[in-house]
């Protein structure tokens, strides 16, 4: 533990003087910055508890880029510090973050990741820190990433000594402040128990054949054997048209579940109907008892608006995310295993988005979520309703808005500003 | 200029052969276990209640258990239960096992609840166990668990002699 400490302390002189350096520099390079203020009225829970203020700086000096951000909250005070460093050198590409608490000593986290492209292979080395200030800390791991062509396939491996990284399977680490919610996202999570080896993730792609454009197998073994597997069929040609089909099926070997995913898009990712499909084991696990459609998806995106639902159709089994999440169909265990935060009541959702630019120049957004399902005396048995508008007064200024309600009345109210310069 | 282009190009080649060589060095050392972390005190972490809508709920998780990790886990007793609550519905209490935990058995009621889970498969070094969910009636939802009427066994059969409860309040930082 001593050896920990002592670790952590050079982990935070190192990053003072990461700091010391940027604001030495100042004179030389070009910074810019941005700071967000948020007043929010959550009725029920802590009058303007969600109120906070973050500042973002960056300063830039040739090919390195020396980045802070900090957020404090009304009601607790000061969340955190992160210290961020991304250098690009050729075909080496470098990036660092420290992430402290209200001081120093409150080491939280920090990773580095180095890019290297190399006679079109592209190496990448990934380590992480967990601070034993984190619930779930003390830690630290490696993860090597290798990717290239052989012939007409691509292969990644990922080996693990000790660490995840962020892919399509799995979603990196949250850092998250139990009190507020707030969280910091980083792609590498250093396992816990990880020493030597911990895992290697293996996918192939490129084996199209007949029909299917593209075909993707995965797998992923830790020490104890096989972890899980799956196989994606992408871009399957049905001959009907516009038509065209993407199916994931995977199997994850410790949980004994299967899922599929058939994907049908139309007119070119116009309008896109997803299906979450689970199979149920007996049991024995070679025993197959039925399948079962958990959930649709259906999405249309037209000329700067999106429209999305989500449909729970087996609320035993799956659920939808909340918007932090991804607002996503998932299956329970799914959510619990990746930590995604999920509407336990709530069985659909309709969301409608749209971006345009306004006449200021700046970017506008408005999105529109309600949820239905909850409350079995209201009309469709509406839940919930979110609404998030941010207007992009110039580039240097957006003004947002948001708005949360339940059956019960008023859930939240928010208004912020976002200042660029 | 020609000189000084080169000055240029050696400068970011030596600081890359530096990255690299540090991030090998990095990549050997932990692999080779020199970053090998000791394992902390074994910890029964639970969460803070999570409202969504009219529902609340709570994850329980273990960080650090010895023996292949946690096998099974009992909640006090009916008479002498560990969990104690505040506007929360008794009767709509539902506990259910993550990460291979089965609840065996459950009994919730206005003294408070009371739960046994194993796990059938390995145990649990770190990660979720148990998750509650419930209807909240107020403002100030709450669960709590008494440490001293609670019993965890290692996957390898033997007690876990010491180890402490966190709550929210305790972990500012969670990893997730």
């Amino acid at each position: 533990m001593k050896g920990r400490r002592v670790s952590e302390r050079a982990i935070g002189v190192g990053a003072i003087g990461i700091a010391l350096l940027a604001l030495s520099g100042i004179a030389a390079g070009s910074w810019s910055a941005e700071w967000t203020a948020g007043i929010a009225l959550e009725p029920g829970v802590t009058l303007f508890g969600g109120s906070g203020s973050t500042l973002g700086l960056a300063y830039e000096s040739g090919p390195v880029l020396w980045t802070s951000d900090s957020e404090l909250r009304l009601d607790v005070g000061y969340l955190w510090q992160e210290f961020g460093v991304h250098a690009c050198l050729g075909a080496v590409d470098a990036q660092g973050a420290a992430l402290f608490g209200p001081s120093t000593t409150d080491f939280l986290y920090a990773q580095a990741i180095v890019a290297l492209r190399l006679a079109g292979m592209d190496v990448d080395f990934f380590y992480a820190v967990l601070g034993n200030a984190v619930l779930g800390g003390p830690a630290d791991g490696l993860a090597i990433r290798l990717a290239g062509w052989v012939g007409g396939l691509e292969i990644v491996s990922i080996a693990e000594c000790g660490a995840r990284i962020e892919d399509e399977d799995f979603r990196g680490i949250d850092i998250v402040h139990g009190a507020t919610g707030r969280y910091r996202h980083y792609a590498t999570d250093p396992v816990v128990s990880g020493r030597g080896f911990t895992g290697e993730k293996l996918s192939v792609s490129g084996l199209g054949f007949g029909r299917v454009g593209n075909v993707r197998a995965i797998a992923y073994a830790t020490a104890d054997g096989v972890d899980f597997f799956a196989v994606e069929f992408e871009n399957v040609d049905l001959g009907i048209g516009p038509i065209e089909t993407d199916l994931k099926l995977a199997y994850d070997i410790e949980a004994s579940r299967a899922t599929a995913t058939p994907t049908v898009a139309i007119g070119g990712g116009l309008l896109c109907v997803e299906s979450y499909l689970g199979v149920y084991f007996g049991a024995q696990e070679s025993e197959v008892v039925g399948l079962g459609l958990g959930g649709v998806a259906v999405a249309c995106d037209w000329n700067g608006v999106a429209v999305r639902t989500l449909t729970v159709l087996d609320a035993g089994r799956f659920v939808i995310t909340t918007e932090e999440s991804g607002s996503i169909i998932e299956s329970i265990d799914d959510a619990v295993e990746n930590g995604d935060e999920y509407y336990a009541d709530y069985r659909e959702l309709l969301s409608i988005e749209s971006i345009w630019t306004g006449c200021f120049g700046g970017a506008n957004r408005v999105l529109a979520n309600t949820y239905f399902g909850g409350e079995a005396s209201s009309a469709f048995d509406w839940a919930m309703s979110s609404v998030e508008a941010c207007v992009g007064l110039s580039a240097a200024i957006d003004l947002s808005v948001e708005l949360a309600l339940t059956a019960d009345g008023l859930d939240g109210l928010r208004a912020g500003v976002t200042l660029r310069w | 200029m020609e000189t000084h282009g080169t000055k240029c190009r050696s400068r970011p080649a030596r600081f890359a052969a530096g990255l690299m060589g540090t991030a090998v060095l990095a990549g050997l050392a932990a692999c080779s276990g020199l970053f090998g972390t000791s394992a902390g005190l074994p910890t029964l972490y639970v969460g803070g209640v999570e409202v969504r809508g009219r529902e609340g709920c709570v994850l329980a998780s273990v960080v650090d258990m010895p023996g292949g990790g946690l096998g099974a886990i009992q909640l006090g007793k009916v008479g002498g239960e560990a969990i104690a609550f505040s506007d929360i519905d008794p009767a709509s209490v539902e506990v259910e096992g993550v990460n291979g935990f089965v609840v065996l058995a459950e009994a919730f009621g206005p003294a408070g609840g009371a739960v046994i889970a194993a796990n059938g498969a390995d145990g649990v070094v770190g990660g979720d166990i148990l998750r509650f969910t419930f209807t909240v009636t107020g403002d100030a939802p709450a669960l709590v668990v008494t440490e001293a009427r609670v019993v965890l066994a290692t996957d390898e059969g033997e007690f876990v002699e010491t180890w402490v409860v966190k709550t929210a309040e305790d972990a500012v930082y969670v990893a997730r």
